[in-house]
Parts: structure tokens; C-alpha cells; sequence
């Protein structure tokens, strides 16, 4: 047991042994190891019912690709893959570029109590449930709230956003940038502030202007990081965010947010057409694995390409 | 001394420039971004806390209650559901959290060892697991299959370890100076004894962040509990919360419940809605500070290592 610290030349003692000898520490895993297998890679090789027709007792028939080709001829797959891409590309961008600019300005600001004040409250809706944000949006966009309210004071005609098919989508984006905008330009801000102060000093002894500053200082010392943001998120693209969306779903708009998640929920666990919404749920896993696999690899190439 | 001066006079002259356009320009902005995410949420919390027949009149601006009132939370507080979805979330929260953290930090302890053999294959395992994810109906199913539905082992158990989290913590636990695990080695201390006494007490500060990375989701999560615990007793607070704010459903609080009250026809179901949401509010906001101080560095921890 002790064998860790003390042995120098591990290499005489044959795989067995050593294995003994850490006995305690694989105990130690054993739990979270135990969990893996008996949830999650269960689960995930549930996934295999796909392929099968679903059959409360005895065995599951297969049935090869019936399932996908259901899938892929129904008119609404179409819909709901545009829904999602739709979605995960507006919050994703939406969430990517004010971060950043917020970090920039949460920068220029004098350190003190205006800024601190700033950010704790601008961090705090990252903390809420979206049951919650849906409640505090519904409040502020319904008739006689503060959209509303805001809109009499022009003399503008209000009509809830939350019903409109063409603004709904334009809410969920919104809504999720109010959530992250503060949380997200924490790593930014991190990484502004890495930045050598000298080159700071250096560049206002040079006479630079705050735009000059920010423009060839912090932005090209935030690059690293927000390709860094951007390529990881290129590998949720399908990840439209089930738990916002299920929130802001209503029947008038529904149709219009439906994305594949929400869909294998209704398809699946609300309707119990299990093989069918597990073909649905593989393919979305499959293609995030794929968009993961490219991104990491594409994330290596630009590092590699960055260091040469 | 010349040098000096000229350093004294670079801040004055940036201090000057603090008052260009640009300047006055990000202030506004970040006025308005603050008022932006307050103004909704006070007014939320300032009806919650008004009379009903004020409720309907007051604006969208408003931040501060009219008439004072507790009605709202004496009806909300007075079913004996929320009760139950308070207690159901309390459990899972802080006994999917203890369980959590307890697994995360002996799989860090363990992947942290030196010369751990199969070190690189438990590595590759985990990162798997990460990457991997199934759909939740496969979730549903495999629940099903142990007959964990409507039993809250389902939430405490789901997403039980993060593999994201294992691996931050496992950054701190490699710095721990080697020289004091000798010596408690010396003394004879076993695994047990190292990772109890030694890692745990010298990691207060991590282990905090990941206890908090694990709270906050697991409180604010519904919709696998909203799949998992369906039963009227098993219901997480969330899960109340979307059936009484999303879906209006006043069933949820019980109608014999709410026909006690005389002047039900009275109440405002948008500030009873809002006293449920802000009941639910309440545990976060106690323990942000405490989340401002370790999630901050926590995030970072993560984020400049990456």
C-alpha cells in the first residue's frame, strides 16, 4: 500500500503486484466507475433500440432502419432541425460577442463599487432556473408590463412577444443572452486581465487612445480564448437548450420552437413511442459526437497552426 | 524624480479621458444592462409582496410593493404541496450534493496517485463519458428498468458525477506539495486517513466551487425531475413551479385548498405565481454571496488551465 511514495524502481515488481498494491485507491473508484457503467453507458447503449421495435415483454424485434426512415420522411424532422440549428446559432453567436464586449467595458471601468455592483448583478440570472427567467420575462413582456408600459410611452401599438410566432424565436435569443451576458465575460475578463499591464503603459506613454488600446492590445489577446468558446460550442449546435425552450413553449408558438430535443421528449417520454424518439436522440448524438470530434480536432490544428 | 512626475501625470491625463464619449457611452450601457436584468426582477418580487387589488394597477416599473401585503405567501405557504416539493428538493439537493462531491473527490484522489497503473485507461473512460450523452428516454427507460421512477434515488443518482468537475479538482489535488504526503506516510497514514485529513482540509476552496457547481444546477434542474418524479408526493420544487407559473395550473396547489380562502376570487394569480417564484429564489440569493466568492475562481480555475 505504501509502495507509492517509496518504491524507485517499480518496473521489478510484475503488473499484478502493483495492481495489488493500489488496491485501496481502486476502491476508491470503484463507486463512480460502477456508476458510469450501470447509468450512463447503459443508457447509452439503450441507444441500440433504434434498431429495434419496442416491446414491453420479451424481447425487442429488429427492424434495421425503419425507424430513420420514418424519421427522416416526416415532414416535421426538416422543420425541427432548422428550429434547432435556428436557435443554438443565435444564442451561441448572441452569447459569444456581448461577453466579450462586456468583458472590454467591465475592463475600462475604474475598479470600485460601480463596477462591482455591476457584476453581481449582472451574474446573478445565470443563477436562476429558466422556469424562473420565464416568469420574471413573462411578467416584464405581458399586456400592462414593462414592454409594454415602455412601448405606451411612444405611442406603439404592443403585442406580446411571447405569442408571436415571428418574435418568439428573437425572445429565446434575447432571454438567454440576459442570462449569460454577465457569466460568460467572467473567462474574457480573466484573460484581459492577464495581459502584461507594461504593454498598457507602454501604450499611453505612446500616446494610444482607449480605441487604439482595446483594438490592438486586449482584442488580439482575446482571440485565443473566444476561438477557444466558439469551436467548443460548435460542438452543441443541436443543443438548442431543452430547459429554456420547454419553459417558453406555449401552444400559440409552439410550433415554432420545437426543437429536436423538446421533440424526442414529446415523442418519447409523453407519447411512449420509445424506439422512435431513441432514433431521433441517436441521430443528434451522433452528430454532436461528429461536431465534437471536428471541433477538437480543428481546435488542434489552429493551435498547432497558432505555435508555427 | 523626473521620472516620477512623468508617471504622475499619465494617470491624471487618463483620467481626463475617462470623461470622453466613449467613456460616458459604457457607463450608460452598463446602467442600463443592470436596470434591465433589476427592473424585472423587482417588480416580480414588489407584486408578490402587494396587496391583490393593488396588483393589477401597479406598472412594470414599479420595484417597491403597494400596500403591503403577505397574503400571497400565506396562501402559497398555506398548500400543503409546495411543502412536499420543498422537502423533495431539499433531499436531492443536499443529498445528491454530499454524494456527489464525496465520489468526485475519491475519483480525484485516486486518478491523482502516482503510478497509478491503468491510470490512462480510466482517463480515457471518463473523458468517454463526457463526451458521450443518450437521450432522455433512454434515461426514463433505464430508471424505469431499476424502478427508480418516482423514487428521488433517480435524481440523486442522475448526472451524479461530472466529469468536468472531477478533472478541475484534480488539477488542485497533483499540487499538493508531496513533501507532506511523505510525511504522513511516515506517520503510517493510510489512503483513507491522506485524502480525509490531508486533501480534503488543504482543499477547502475547490471543494467549495464543485460543491456549488453541483448544488446550483441540481436545485434549479426540472426537466428530468419533471420525467423521473411524476407522482403528486415526489414532485421537486421546480417541477411545482412549472405546472403553477408555465402552465397556470392552479390544481397544483389544491382547489378545496385555495376555496378556503374567502376571498380567493380576490387574489391575483400573478402574484401568487410571483411569491412561488421568489419562495424558490430564496435559498440562492442566501447562499450567492458564497457562490460570488468561490464559483468566480472556480470559472477561472477551469477556464485558464484549459
Amino acid at each position: 500500500m505504501i509502495g507509492t511514495v517509496n518504491t524507485r524502481k517499480p518496473k521489478s515488481k510484475s503488473l499484478l503486484r502493483r495492481v495489488w498494491d493500489y488496491r485501496v485507491i481502486y476502491l476508491m473508484l470503484l463507486p463512480t466507475v460502477a456508476y458510469f457503467i450501470l447509468f450512463k453507458c447503459r443508457a447509452v447503449a439503450g441507444m441500440t433500440l433504434a434498431f429495434y421495435d419496442y416491446k414491453p415483454r420479451g424481447s425487442n424485434v429488429w427492424v434495421g432502419l425503419k425507424y430513420f426512415q420514418q424519421l427522416f420522411s416526416s415532414p416535421t424532422f426538416g422543420t425541427i432541425i432548422l428550429n434547432t440549428i435556428k436557435i443554438s446559432l443565435l444564442r451561441m453567436i448572441l452569447n459569444w460577442i456581448f461577453p466579450v464586449m462586456f468583458a472590454i467595458m467591465q475592463h475600462q471601468v475604474r475598479k470600485g463599487p460601480f463596477r462591482k455592483s455591476v457584476q453581481v448583478i449582472s451574474y446573478l440570472p445565470h443563477f436562476l432556473s429558466w422556469i424562473v427567467i420565464f416568469g420574471i420575462w413573462r411578467g416584464a413582456l405581458e399586456y400592462g408590463g414593462l414592454l409594454n408600459n415602455i412601448y405606451d410611452l411612444f405611442g406603439v401599438e404592443y403585442k406580446n412577444l411571447l405569442l408571436r410566432s415571428d418574435t418568439i424565436v428573437g425572445v429565446i435569443g434575447l432571454s438567454s443572452l440576459w442570462r449569460g451576458i454577465g457569466w460568460d465575460s467572467i473567462i474574457y475578463l480573466a484573460a484581459i486581465l492577464a495581459i502584461d499591464t507594461t504593454q498598457f503603459d507602454a501604450a499611453t506613454v505612446d500616446g494610444a487612445s482607449r480605441l487604439q488600446v482595446i483594438r490592438h492590445i486586449i482584442l488580439p489577446s482575446l482571440v485565443p480564448t473566444m476561438a477557444t468558446i466558439l469551436i467548443l460550442n460548435c460542438g452543441s449546435i443541436l443543443d438548442a437548450g431543452v430547459d429554456q425552450i420547454l419553459a417558453f413553449q406555449n401552444s400559440a408558438v409552439q410550433n415554432y420552437i420545437e426543437v429536436l430535443d423538446t421533440y424526442v421528449y414529446r415523442v418519447g417520454v409523453v407519447q411512449g413511442n420509445y424506439s422512435f424518439s431513441t432514433a431521433a436522440g441517436l441521430f443528434k448524438s451522433v452528430v454532436g459526437l461528429i461536431f465534437v470530434t471536428a471541433a477538437r480536432w480543428g481546435s488542434g490544428k489552429l493551435d498547432s497552426g497558432s505555435a508555427v | 524624480m523626473e521620472k516620477n512626475a512623468v508617471s504622475k501625470r499619465i494617470p491624471r491625463r487618463s483620467r481626463l479621458n475617462r470623461l470622453s464619449f466613449g467613456m460616458i457611452m459604457v457607463h450608460v450601457f452598463m446602467v442600463f444592462l443592470s436596470l434591465v436584468i433589476m427592473v424585472p426582477i423587482l417588480n416580480l418580487v414588489a407584486k408578490s409582496f402587494s396587496s391583490p387589488q393593488s396588483v393589477a394597477h401597479m406598472s412594470g416599473f414599479a420595484i417597491w410593493p403597494k400596500e403591503f401585503s403577505f397574503v400571497h405567501y400565506q396562501v402559497v405557504l398555506s398548500s400543503s404541496s409546495i411543502w412536499t416539493a420543498l422537502k423533495n428538493s431539499l433531499i436531492i439537493t443536499v443529498g445528491g450534493t454530499g454524494l456527489s462531491v464525496l465520489l468526485t473527490c475519491a475519483s480525484a484522489y485516486a486518478l491523482t496517485r502516482p503510478g497509478l497503473p491503468g491510470k490512462k485507461l480510466l482517463m480515457f473512460f471518463f473523458i468517454a463519458m463526457m463526451v458521450l450523452s443518450a437521450p432522455i428516454v433512454q434515461w426514463y427507460m433505464v430508471m424505469k428498468d431499476y424502478r427508480l421512477l418516482n423514487n428521488r434515488w433517480s435524481m440523486i443518482l442522475y448526472g451524479c458525477v461530472g466529469v468536468y468537475n472531477m478533472i478541475l479538482l484534480m488539477r488542485f489535488f497533483e499540487d499538493t506539495p508531496p513533501s507532506i504526503l511523505e510525511a504522513a506516510r511516515v506517520d503510517g497514514a493510510g489512503d483513507w486517513t491522506l485524502l480525509f485529513r490531508i486533501f480534503l482540509p488543504l482543499n477547502k476552496v475547490p471543494i467549495i466551487t464543485i460543491m456549488l457547481f453541483y448544488v446550483v444546477p441540481k436545485w434549479n434542474e426540472y426537466f428530468a425531475s419533471g420525467v423521473f418524479l411524476t407522482e403528486q408526493n415526489m414532485r421537486v420544487l421546480q417541477v411545482y413551479l412549472r405546472e403553477f407559473v408555465v402552465n397556470n395550473s392552479t390544481a397544483e396547489m389544491g382547489n378545496d385548498n385555495l376555496s378556503q380562502y374567502a376571498m380567493f376570487r380576490d387574489l391575483n394569480l400573478t402574484a401568487l405565481q410571483n411569491a412561488t417564484i421568489f419562495i424558490s429564489i430564496v435559498p440562492l440569493l442566501c447562499l450567492y454571496p458564497t457562490i460570488l466568492k468561490y464559483f468566480t475562481s472556480g470559472v477561472l480555475a477551469g477556464g485558464v488551465k484549459e
